[in-house]
């Protein structure tokens, strides 16, 4: 079930001489918590508000809910919740004003709503005090609550967790996973920062200059981040007998396709090369693999021109 | 007069008509929104664009069976993929430890294997084949103690006598080791309301899993407390962080990401399992590279 909440078709768009977001291909599939990173200035703010409706694309497509055109994409952006910079609040009224207010607007039927809303964010006893004298996290929460009254299936947030304190990080992680898991939200999450990603987003794409780099999920990057010798053998049963008989090690895995992953031994690739070439096993390829995470993410971010 | 009537019996007529309009509509659009909840994975709901008392009703109860159905699908799809997920790690356990023994077959099907070699090979094939066994009972036996045909047989326990009985059996597999375990368990008895079998086998998977991963000695000790009883197994872990402790208990779990030892991840989640069933606590915390895996349980009320 391989539905896409949002995908681009070369989204670009230009300031002037200037390009901002260059032939962008971006896909997010339903469930997914999609972590955007990039430095201040790759361009995630504009791909952003493209996918918001708020600028127009200078080239491109984009397909929300697996629908185009610019009738279905106004269908669509019903259905998704944002906050993009700073969210929109009543300075002067309470959070549950702000919120009524809201539901007014949007025809809720059930005032209880805001209640419930209001505690999943964890904002329910806070009584009278007034936005204006909020703290950032707070606001934070309640335009995420602000967000999510009009049900949402899609939640654009554009770096939510800039400028909390570690606590309201993993608070705001956690609430974010769980409205993930318990109400199947597809997330779409921006940040300059692995750290704020790392611990909830599935599925990763990095932008620089511009240009969307690469696009992966977590279960690939957990494999890429791990170190291991990837053995693509003629015979991995042979294979394995001898990793087993000759090197002693235990600590391999056998995948479909005749692939033996190696956890040990990772300087001795030549020597298991040459074991297995004397028991008649081929070997088709040999790679070493395995990146520091956050050397792989600067390295893809470009931040070799800082070093 | 009469035209004064006519004119008021126009101006009623238009405004009643004016709100069976006005209701003809949000009736139009409620079941617009029906149909695309019931077409799309949405999380929408039904909104109403005038405010009347009887339609805001309707609304409500609508979106309460909406959420419901909502829910149920939720759950539905994540067990699913659970599902999916147990079975890809079980055909993940058993690859690994079949395929090696195919390489050992072919070993003692070539005629250039001396026969002292064919020998080991032999043997290396039988431990396999135990493991693969032991591990599959290991997969039954959850499956059994998941299932809610499987019933506890409450009566009288004194934890002493179980835990003490379960260390020693464990006598040979500790020397083994080389560590002699630290073991503090007092000589009064200690009642508590468990099935006898299961507290026991409670204890012998935390043996075992130390057996199997932990390194250095193990201290098990029981204790009285007010009205509970806690019993703590500690050992040296320096592999694991806190961050790991909390998923020690989940079905699948090895800290040992290659599974290549011939644990299943299941022996925990089984005591887990068990111990909520008895009505005790467990947990487990990491304080300066030591796992400590405490159980409380509510302590019988001895009647001289």
């Amino acid at each position: 079930m391989a539905e896409y909440i949002l995908q681009t078709f070369g989204l670009t768009k230009q300031y002037g001489n200037y390009t901002a977001v260059n032939n962008v291909n971006m896909k997010i599939k339903k469930g997914d918590i999609y972590g955007f990173i990039g430095r201040n200035g790759a361009g995630k703010t504009t791909m952003i508000r493209m996918i918001t409706g708020l600028v127009t694309p200078t080239k491109g497509e984009i397909e929300l809910f697996s629908r185009k055109g610019e009738k279905n994409m106004n269908a669509g952006l019903n259905r998704i919740g944002s906050i993009i910079e700073h969210p929109a609040l009543y300075p002067d009224f309470t959070g549950y004003e702000n919120m009524e207010l809201r539901g007014k607007l949007l025809g809720i039927p059930d005032k209880k709503m805001i209640g419930s809303i209001l505690e999943v964010v964890g904002l329910n006893d806070i009584g009278k005090k007034k936005v204006k004298h909020f703290s950032l996290g707070m606001r934070q929460r309640l335009g995420l609550a602000l967000a999510l009254l009009g049900n949402p299936d899609f939640l654009v947030l554009d770096e939510p967790i800039n400028g909390l304190d570690p606590e309201g990080i993993v608070e705001m992680r956690k609430l974010l996973k769980k409205l993930n898991e318990e109400q199947g939200i597809t997330i779409l999450i921006s940040s300059h920062i692995l750290g704020e990603l790392s611990k909830m987003a599935t599925r990763y794409g990095v932008i620089n200059n511009g240009t969307l780099v690469e696009e992966f999920t977590d279960q690939e990057l957990k494999l890429k981040c791990r170190k291991y010798l990837s053995l693509r053998v003629s015979d991995s049963a042979r294979a394995s007998m001898v990793l087993e008989d000759v090197f002693k090690t235990a600590n391999y895995e056998v995948m479909p396709d005749n692939v033996i992953l190696v956890y040990d031994l990772l300087n001795m690739s030549g020597e298991i090369c040459l074991e297995l070439a004397k028991n008649n096993v081929k070997i088709y390829s040999i790679e070493s693999k395995g990146d520091d995470l956050e050397e792989y993410f600067m390295k893809l971010m470009g931040g070799g021109h800082y070093a | 007069m009469l035209w004064l009537i006519i004119i008021m019996l126009i101006l009623v007529i238009g405004v009643l008509s004016a709100y069976i309009l006005l209701y003809k509509r949000e009736i139009r659009s409620i079941v617009n929104r029906l149909q695309f909840i019931r077409e799309h994975d949405t999380n929408k709901k039904i909104n109403l664009q005038i405010k009347v008392k009887e339609i805001n009703e309707l609304a409500i109860q609508l979106n309460h069976l909406i959420n419901y159905y909502k829910t149920e699908k939720i759950a539905i799809s994540k067990a699913e993929h659970k599902f999916k997920e147990e079975i890809t790690n079980i055909s993940h356990d058993l690859r690994t430890p079949l395929t090696s023994i195919a390489g050992y077959v072919q070993m003692l099907e070539s005629e250039n294997t001396p026969a002292e070699k064919k020998a080991e090979y032999y043997n290396i094939i039988r431990r396999r084949i135990d493991t693969l066994v032991k591990m599959l009972d290991e997969f039954f036996e959850f499956a059994r103690i998941e299932s809610d045909e499987y019933v506890l047989q409450f009566e009288k326990v004194n934890v002493n006598n179980v835990l003490a009985d379960v260390i020693s059996m464990f006598y040979y597999d500790f020397l083994s080791k080389c560590e002699e375990p630290s073991i503090q368990i007092p000589s009064n008895p200690i009642y508590i309301h468990a099935d006898k079998d299961a507290l026991k086998r409670v204890f012998q998977n935390l043996i075992k899993n130390y057996l199997n991963h932990g390194t250095r000695k193990i201290s098990i000790s029981a204790k009285e407390e007010e009205n509970h009883v806690c019993i703590s197994f500690k050992n040296y872990a320096p592999d694991i962080d806190n961050t790991d402790v909390e998923k020690l208990f989940q079905r699948f779990y090895t800290a040992d990401k290659s599974r290549t030892k011939s644990s299943t991840g299941l022996g925990l989640a089984i005591v887990k399992n068990l111990i909520t069933k008895m009505n005790g606590k467990i947990k487990a915390e990491v304080e300066d590279s030591i796992l400590v895996i405490s159980i409380t349980f509510n302590r019988l009320e001895i009647f001289k």
